[in-house]
């Protein structure tokens, strides 16, 4: 019997290690061998120019990329690259790598489209890369003589322009996708339940469902009637009047993962903070080199105020004094926002702090709240989370339109919120879209004779076609400057159009810069740390542990311990 | 005579040869891996390494006098006290415990192999996936058994050990931790116990010892060379333990339960990943600092347990 009992053990024992052996194998993106291989008619062709891509595996999958490789052999198939060969054919698999210069090099991908990279980094080590200056800059006569470079913004010009080689920019990498954390809202609950503000400026906050209001919709944050916003609230204070009456009626206003609770919470502070400072006013928190507009104004460890407002001055910075950046005052309104997210009762989910409750869960949480398949019975108004949440959240779609397709991606109504304005002069100042992703492409260096291939099929990735093409198939957006027409957008979700007609009227921030301090800073001032504060007793916070944890401190002592510990902070010794 | 000495010679030589080939792999690897690498690593604690070209570099001091300035002292300030408490704590607790529980295995008590097994599962089973069910736990089924008894517990009001406003993350990870140490330990310590001879034991009962006595003065001495092995790696591992941070928090652990091991290991991996070269020579320095004290602490600990601590014989 004790025999058995061991050979019975010992048998379970080896059955989990060969599981886990199993679990090594097969990459669902993978699509260089049979277990993963979504396309069986597509056979190795020797007498084509063969091209290995890797892409980072994450919410937006890799369906576009196979879209993208059959139009580029199609399109490319009577070009030579290489003696004996004619056409092309691209094979791609997925992962979550960082892939660093000598990574890039011993790799056997050609092509990487990545996620969370370091581009500086990957330049600096020298010789990894591909230069491509040329498809950058020369017009492309399969994207109507267009250049990559007429596509993107100025801050990215001038951040994918490496010059430490001559002094002159030398690009090595194009962008790929664009992204940030922000607040994803439950449209169909607020026009079903009417969580939309009559008010206008100077009066009192009321809903257009509460009695003694109107049912006209205010004009929203960019302070104008007849807008996708109309209706939303204009200022911070507006949106915690919103969040009341939320609360009020039994649903809840928020919804967060509590496992990425610091960085989600702290990366949508982030965009608070670059929506009231403007492109140029947030590009000095990297460069540290410019004049400051709004910089709070203090006497000691105390806030000067005068007329009852926060006073403001102007102050030219650069690395030395860099410190005072912490003392924007759009920090100031963003943690006081953070703050109330997270203090006031009833505004968030049950896992909002738990340890395990992924984005997954979150995700889930938000779309079944108020459906028969949740047991609670209060809705979700809003989540927070980034413009991929659609892709990473299909399962618990399909899931829940199996049963009823009212719950389809198509057939909910969801949208990306324009966020509110901290102060009532600040309403109709225009809107930023944060890019924190650091999605890029490039290609690696020594290639040989099939180097002109790979660049040719970087540059069709970044092809208005493609671009569209990338945006109709994962619903989020490439960081390029494009439009997808009414015939294009046809088929997009609710949330995808809605993300769409946001970005078309708001500025791109990417949180990257060229300078040297930046590079040389880069993890310092990253939102997770940067917005970090001696909490007084000697270690380094979190406003999301700070505020959260029973005995939480106020906004304006964090704001304060904030600025003293950037005035410490050994990047500016 | 001569062709017997010409075989010996060749037999020799063979073995020479066999034991060269077996042998060379593991000394390069020692030369290129421990030597190279550490060699390396304290050359790159004075090198201050430009961002934009990492083939361009200055030699400085400031990779050191930086850790007791601003921010970063507080980091190191906050580390340097965790670490203190977790060795307090896993030598006021975890030794103990371990100690009772070995001497409950090797006196062969109701339920000592089953024991025996459980407490070593942990060193079996892989940390991560011990850490997972460990936060599940906690997390989900925790808060469910405690319902019925009308204990508050997984609330906003109460949150669960590892939430992130929770006030116990520190004693969750001690709990962790003690109860993870308890395999090798117990299981070393039981096994020398094992060693000490029966008439010993017998005879200290013929004298009246009971099991108190006769632990406190009879298998403790026995065993103290087990002991003390245990406690000088202990000092020796005061800077590199990271109490299993990793494990349980991936690369965000909350300050409260942030040690320099984990400290150093979080941003190496965090400079690592990508490759940041300038990132490197920060940790380089710290470890180096660090090298400068756990040695001659390590020694000195040694060296008093030798003294002081009780011999065998």
């Amino acid at each position: 019997m004790r025999k058995n009992l061991s050979r019975l053990l010992a048998g379970a024992l080896a059955c989990i290690s060969v599981l886990g052996l199993v679990g090594c194998g097969g990459n669902p993106y993978s699509d260089l061998d049979d277990g993963g291989n979504k396309r069986p008619e597509k056979v190795l062709d020797p007498s084509k120019t063969q091209l290995q891509v890797v892409t980072f595996r994450a919410g937006f999958g890799d369906e576009w990329l196979y879209e993208l490789e059959d139009r580029f052999e199609e399109a490319y198939k009577d070009v030579v690259y290489e003696d004996g060969k004619k056409g092309v054919q691209v094979w791609h698999e997925g992962d979550t790598k960082q892939y660093d210069a000598q990574a890039v090099i011993s790799s056997k991908y050609d092509i990487f489209f990545m996620e969370g990279g370091d581009y500086y980094a990957l330049c600096a080590n020298g010789g990894a890369l591909e230069e491509l200056t040329d498809i950058v800059t020369l017009p492309n006569k399969d994207d109507n003589d267009k250049t990559i470079f007429s596509k993107m913004t100025a801050q990215q010009k001038s951040f994918y322009g490496y010059t430490a080689v001559d002094g002159d920019p030398k690009y090595y990498a194009i962008p790929h996708y664009e992204g940030g954390w922000g607040l994803v809202y439950n449209k169909e609950l607020f026009d079903r339940k009417g969580y939309y503000l009559a008010s206008k400026a100077g009066e009192e906050p009321c809903l257009i469902s509460s009695p003694d209001a109107t049912s006209e919709k205010g004009t929203g944050p960019d302070g104008q009637t007849g807008t996708e916003d109309d209706g939303l609230p204009r200022t911070y204070e507006e949106f915690f009047f919103l969040c009341d009456e939320i609360v009020a009626r039994d649903d809840i206003p928020f919804c967060w993962s509590g496992k990425h609770a610091e960085p989600y919470l702290t990366t949508m502070m982030n965009t608070l903070v670059a929506d009231y400072n403007g492109v140029e006013q947030m590009t000095l928190n990297l460069d540290f080199n410019g004049t400051a507009q709004e910089l709070v104004v203090m006497n000691g460890n105390e806030i000067v105020y005068e007329n009852g407002k926060i006073k403001t001055e102007t102050k030219e910075i650069t690395p030395a004094n860099g410190y005072d950046m912490a003392r924007q005052v759009a920090k100031y309104y963003a943690i006081g926002f953070l703050y109330r997210m997270l203090t006031e009762k009833g505004y968030y989910n049950d896992g909002a702090f738990v340890s395990t409750h992924d984005h997954l869960m979150a995700q889930t949480d938000f779309l079944q709240a108020g459906t028969t398949f949740a047991s609670g019975k209060g809705e979700m108004a809003m989540l927070v989370d980034g413009p991929w949440w659609e892709g990473e959240a299909t399962t618990t779609f399909n899931t829940m339109s199996a049963q009823n397709d009212a719950y389809s991606k198509k057939n909910r109504n969801f949208g990306w919120m324009p966020l509110p304005k901290a102060t009532e002069e600040k309403v109709g100042s225009g809107k930023v879209y944060v890019d924190s992703l650091s999605a890029f492409t490039v290609v690696k260096a020594g290639l040989g004779p099939k180097k002109q291939a790979a660049l040719d099929f970087v540059r069709f990735s970044a092809t208005e076609a493609s671009l569209v093409e990338f945006t109709q198939i994962t619903g989020a957006l490439k960081s390029y400057n494009y439009t997808l027409n009414e015939e294009q957008s046809a088929n997009l979700s609710p949330f995808t159009k809605s993300l769409i007609r946001y970005k078309e009227t708001a500025t791109l921030y990417v949180h990257d810069s060229s300078s040297a301090f930046f590079q040389k800073n880069r993890t310092s001032l990253q939102p997770y740390r940067a917005y970090g504060s001696s909490d007084g007793d000697g270690t380094v916070g979190n406003p999301v542990i700070a505020f959260s944890k029973k005995k939480h401190i106020s906004a304006e002592d964090y704001f304060v311990n904030m600025c003293k510990r950037w005035k410490s902070d050994n990047m500016f010794q | 005579m001569a062709i017997k000495k010409k075989s010996i010679f060749r037999a020799e030589r063979g073995s020479l040869i066999f034991y060269s080939l077996m042998m060379i792999w593991p000394i390069l690897q020692f030369c290129v891996f421990y030597i190279g690498v550490n060699f390396n690593s304290v050359l790159l604690a004075f090198k201050e390494i430009d961002p934009l070209d990492y083939s361009k570099y200055t030699y400085t001091f400031d990779n050191f006098t930086n850790w007791f300035k601003g921010s970063s002292w507080l980091e190191l300030k906050n580390s340097l006290g965790v670490s203190l408490k977790v060795y307090v704590i896993s030598l006021a607790i975890g030794v103990p415990l371990g100690l009772f529980f070995s001497y409950y295995i090797y006196k062969k008590m109701p339920l000592a192999t089953f024991y025996r097994v459980m407490l070593f599962l942990p060193s079996i089973l892989s940390s991560v996936v011990l850490a997972r069910l460990y936060q599940y736990f906690t997390d989900w089924a925790l808060p469910e058994l405690l319902a019925p008894l009308h204990i508050e517990y997984g609330t906003k009001d109460v949150p669960t050990l590892f939430a992130t406003n929770s006030e116990y993350k520190f004693v969750a990870v001690m709990a962790f931790n003690i109860f993870v140490s308890f395999g090798t330990t117990v299981l070393m310590y039981s096994n020398k116990m094992s060693t000490i001879s029966p008439e010993i034991i017998e005879s200290a009962h013929l004298d009246g010892a009971g099991a108190l006595t006769e632990f406190f003065y009879v298998v403790l001495p026995l065993s103290f060379s087990t002991i003390s092995v245990f406690l000088v790696t202990g000092v020796a591992g005061i800077f590199t333990n990271q109490i299993n941070n990793y494990a349980l928090f991936s690369f965000q652990a909350p300050t409260e339960v942030v040690t320099v091991g984990y400290l150093i290991y979080n941003k190496t991996r965090h400079a690592a990943s990508i490759n940041r070269m300038p990132d490197f020579p920060f940790v380089a320095a710290l470890a180096v600092m660090l090298t400068l004290v756990a040695v001659p602490l390590t020694y000195g600990v040694r060296f008093l347990l030798n003294k002081f601590g009780p011999k065998e014989d």
